[in-house]
């Protein structure tokens, strides 16, 4: 089967100042891969330009064998779905009609939505428990309650692939694990093809069979958890002495802080 | 699950309009003058004072009322969902003033004088509306670029440009004032404060044109300004294509924009007030709330009209000085809203 | 540092407008507490030789009294008598400038309440220039202002004279008009807005007085704004457009949809380009005069007669 992402030396840069230098990686169908890295090292940036908000790239960019540049946005939309680090609403949305924007592709500006845009937005908040809060208004959520509408809302979009942009980083511990759950379900359940940012290196390691590492806008290491998740590693990359163990069953590396510096 | 459906547009906007048609005959009934209906049926085309002051004076002015008070509040709508900025408004933001600097430009440069009816009439329908386009646009891009902030809308940059360009057309207009005659000055200030008079059905007609394209073309954009309350990358990735929206939106209403104010001068609160009222009735679908906008905006204004003409009969109140009665209070209102239940949905870091 | 952290409190910036509106307040409350009255003229002053005008009204008197070599400032709307147009300028009407007053070291300024800016006036007295306040609303206003400036001149012969003759003016008009039945007027400044002379002006007396019934006079303000609706209900016979600089097609073009009004019908609308008319001051009378030419041109020789059946005046007298 053919990659769903094909990434050839891409390069891209904000003005003078490099973000990108000339990356290279495919993603199957399928796969799960968690994009780590320090600020700055382009995670965000990658996913902008997976998502044409970034267009004056240098370099390829193909999804599903067609090149990016050549996808109408609409058309992309109804191929990737991201889910941003948070939202901002500036108006008054009922849950409902947040997680209905995704069906936006797949009708024309006048038209309202139909019989089967409301089958699939219920059927996306069933899958993230948030068909309760339907007719609440979504900034009287909580934090891990608005991630899963904004899932609900990305899978409404009947996307192949799902694109997370640190997306539990503002959240409680609790939250933050139901959101990987969720979207390793939706993952295993679906097929979904999912590129995740991340900052937390032990929830990566966890929910993450495989790993790219970013520094300086290369990558540095790519694999699994355990190939990229070393002491040397993240020494090298964010400049801090850790301790790497193994833990559980699937021998997945955990992350252990050294102490404090000063001491 | 309670989402926007045909039903709802249905009875709202229908049930909108009916109450618009009510205003309509209501407002041109009411005034300081009694009229006797019966006779100005009678004499509809004859040289009769009931029928002239019901179809030659009233209805012309309530008609332009409805499309005033219409456009504004429609592009207030746009333009809070746009600049993601409850308090956004083509007054606050100094577009209407750009628009007025642009309509007074077009009258100097066409001299225009205390003309004949038909110059006046010729300006009235084509380049007045269009340097007051001009205006409007200018002053839109110049104050979004100014309210921007590392490529991102800043709401009190914004309000801060729009009371800046505000003071500034005020002082050119007040420079202006200094310098024409008694009676032009008191026209100037007429048209500061926003008025509604009666103009020719022709003149009424092509400001309507005018507000039909405006709102024809804002509407076909509802879609993409609900999804653009996810930030203009959320709305970029469900495929909106923001730049083009925006242009788009910023051209349309500045037509609307100079349409009204080289008609009426600068009118304002109503693009403040109706949207907000109207989000908390119908909802923030702009699909639903911007049709729903324009008639209430339009309902608005005629009856602020009718106040103006009767309240210190026989003399009027220019329109403006009504609606900005109602709207200072209402826009302190807001604020006081806004410290207890968060209005402006900002980060939460 | 408390300073900065005050700025960003939400809350701070939430309240800026009410403090903003609060110090507009305060501003105004302090305003009002600084200002005096202005001081009248005291008797037993010297004979002013230098003068200071600030309203065309008291220039045009000036000049009637014959004291029209004393003046050394006036404002920029006064051009009667032409020459008035070559004294320096000090400013215009509304707002005369403090400095181009000084400038010209007058010994008395002459100002009238309804018009220039009182917090000017006020001011001046502060700066030690004698001024003088008179006030011309209404006919009696005008004639009394005469006698007061002249008074101050130490001209009090001339300024009888010069109240005689307007009266004179007045009572020769009163005569020929006698027995001619009102006819409704409407006077307007402006067409928009629609500027038309109400109860509270001098030149609704003066069309009162020239047989014409003043249909804005229900309105108390000076210059109302009026409705169209309002004026096709008062049907007035006869329509002027007073200062608005227009031609007479023009004039009647603008009207010409609203045929029921009986001005418009018998085309007796009139465009009176001058400003003459709105000056409450010594050519009063002879405004009348033309005033009452247009409303009853039947009960004048040599004039635009117009076929008016009901009349009353006895016709072409000389």
């Amino acid at each position: 089967m053919s990659p769903v992402v094909e990434v050839h030396n891409l390069s891209f840069a904000y003005g003078d100042q490099k973000v990108l230098k000339g990356i290279s990686f495919t993603v199957a169908r399928g796969e799960m891969l968690g994009i780590l890295g320090p600020n700055g090292s382009g995670k965000t940036t990658l996913l902008k330009i997976l998502s044409l908000v970034l267009t004056e790239v240098d370099g390829e960019v193909i999804l599903n064998g067609r090149a990016i540049q050549n996808y109408r946005r609409r058309d992309l939309g109804r191929l990737v779905a991201v889910v941003p680090q948070e939202s901002q609403v500036s108006f008054p949305y009922t849950v409902a009609e947040i997680v209905l924007m995704g069906r936006a592709g797949f009708h024309g500006p006048f038209a309202l939505e139909g019989k089967r845009d409301l089958e699939v937005a219920r059927e996306c908040m069933e899958a993230t428990e948030t068909l309760g809060f339907a007719d609440r208004y979504l900034h009287e959520l909580s934090g891990g309650e608005k991630q899963r509408v904004i899932i609900a809302r990305a899978l409404a979009q009947e996307p192949e692939v799902l694109l997370l942009d640190e997306p539990s980083t503002f959240l409680d511990i609790r939250h933050q694990i139901q959101i990987h759950e969720l979207v390793q379900r939706l993952n295993r359940q679906r097929g979904l093809t999912v590129l995740s940012a991340l900052h937390d290196l032990n929830l990566a390691s966890l929910f993450f069979p495989r790993i790219m590492m970013l520094r300086n806008g290369e990558i540095y290491r790519e694999g699994t958890p355990r190939d990229v998740l070393t002491e040397e590693t993240i020494q090298k990359v964010y400049e801090v002495k850790v301790r790497v163990q193994w833990d559980g069953l699937e021998k997945r590396p955990q992350i252990f802080l050294s102490s404090p510096p000063s001491s | 699950m309670k989402v926007l459906s045909r039903k709802k547009m249905i009875q709202v906007n229908g049930g909108l309009l009916i109450l618009l048609a009510l205003s309509v005959i209501g407002c041109t009934l009411l005034g300081p003058v009694p009229v006797n209906l019966s006779q100005a049926l009678e004499n509809f085309f004859s040289a009769d004072p009931n029928a002239e002051i019901l179809f030659r004076a009233r209805l012309p002015r309530v008609l332009l009322g409805v499309a005033v008070g219409g456009g504004l509040a429609s592009c207030g709508v746009v333009l809070q969902a746009l600049l993601r900025n409850p308090l956004a408004c083509p007054h606050i933001l100094g577009v209407s003033g750009g628009a007025s600097l642009g309509g007074i430009l077009g009258l100097i440069l066409f001299p225009v004088g205390s003309s004949t009816g038909d110059q006046l009439l010729v300006a009235e329908i084509s380049w007045v509306p269009l340097t007051s386009f001009a205006g409007a646009l200018l002053s839109m891009i110049l104050i979004y670029r100014f309210s921007q902030v590392h490529g991102r809308i800043h709401p009190y940059q914004l309000l801060l440009a729009g009371v800046i360009f505000n003071a500034f057309v005020g002082a050119i207009i007040m420079f202006l004032n200094s310098i024409v005659d008694f009676y032009q000055a008191q026209a100037l200030l007429f048209w500061l404060v926003g008025n509604l008079s009666t103009r020719a059905y022709l003149t009424v007609g092509f400001i309507w044109v005018y507000v039909l394209l405006g709102l024809f073309w804002l509407w076909s954009h509802c879609l993409s300004l609900n999804l653009l309350t996810l930030g203009e990358e959320g709305a970029m990735q469900l495929g909106v294509e923001a730049g083009v929206t925006q242009r788009q939106i910023f051209v349309a209403s500045s037509l609307m924009v100079g349409a009204m104010v080289s008609v009426s001068g600068m009118i304002g609160f109503v693009g403040l007030i109706v949207p907000h009222v109207m989000r908390v009735i119908v909802g923030s679908d702009h699909r639903l709330l911007l049709p729903a906008s324009f008639l209430a905006g339009g309902i608005f204004l005629t009856w602020a009209d009718t106040f103006a003409r009767t309240l210190f009969a026989p003399a009027e109140l220019p329109v403006g000085v009504v609606t900005a009665f109602f709207g200072g209070p209402f826009f302190f209102f807001l604020l006081y809203r806004e410290q207890r239940k968060r209005l402006f949905y900002e980060p939460s870091r | 540092m408390l300073l900065e952290d005050t700025f960003k409190m939400r809350s701070f910036k939430r309240s800026l407008p009410v403090y903003f509106f609060l110090s507009l307040l305060a501003q105004w409350f302090i305003h009002e507490g600084l200002a005096k009255e202005p001081s009248a003229v005291t008797a037993g002053m010297a004979v002013p030789k230098r003068i200071v005008s600030l309203a065309p009204s008291v220039t045009e008197t000036l000049f009637a009294l014959g004291a029209g070599n004393r003046l050394v400032g006036v404002t920029t709307y006064c051009d009667y008598p032409p020459p008035a147009q070559k004294i320096p300028k000090i400013g215009d009407f509304v707002n005369p400038s403090i400095e181009a007053v000084l400038a010209q070291q007058p010994d008395l300024v002459i100002g009238v309440p309804e018009g220039t800016d009182q917090e000017k006036v006020r001011l001046m007295e502060r700066l030690g220039l004698r001024v003088l306040v008179v006030s011309v609303s209404g006919l009696s206003g005008i004639l009394s202002s005469i006698k007061l400036i002249a008074g101050a001149l130490g001209k009090e012969e001339a300024g009888e004279k010069l109240v005689l003759k307007i009266q004179t003016q007045m009572n020769h008009v009163r005569k020929r008009i006698e027995g001619a039945r009102r006819r409704r007027v409407l006077m307007v400044v402006g067409f928009r807005p629609l500027v038309a002379v109400g109860k509270g002006n001098f030149i609704d007396e003066l069309i009162t007085l020239a047989g014409g019934e003043n249909i804005a006079a229900a309105a108390p303000q000076p210059w109302p704004h009026l409705p169209v609706e309002y004026v096709v209900a008062k049907a007035p016979q006869i329509i002027i457009e007073a200062g608005m600089g227009s031609e007479r097609e023009e004039s009647r073009k603008r009207w010409a949809d609203l045929k029921s009004i009986p001005a418009v019908k018998e085309g007796s609308i009139y465009s009176y380009p001058s400003d003459k008319i709105l000056r409450p001051g010594p050519r009063a009378g002879e405004a009348l005069e033309e005033l009452a030419r247009l409303i009853h041109p039947e009960c004048f020789p040599h004039s635009n007669r117009k076929h008016i059946e009901e009349s009353g005046c006895e016709s072409s007298k000389p």
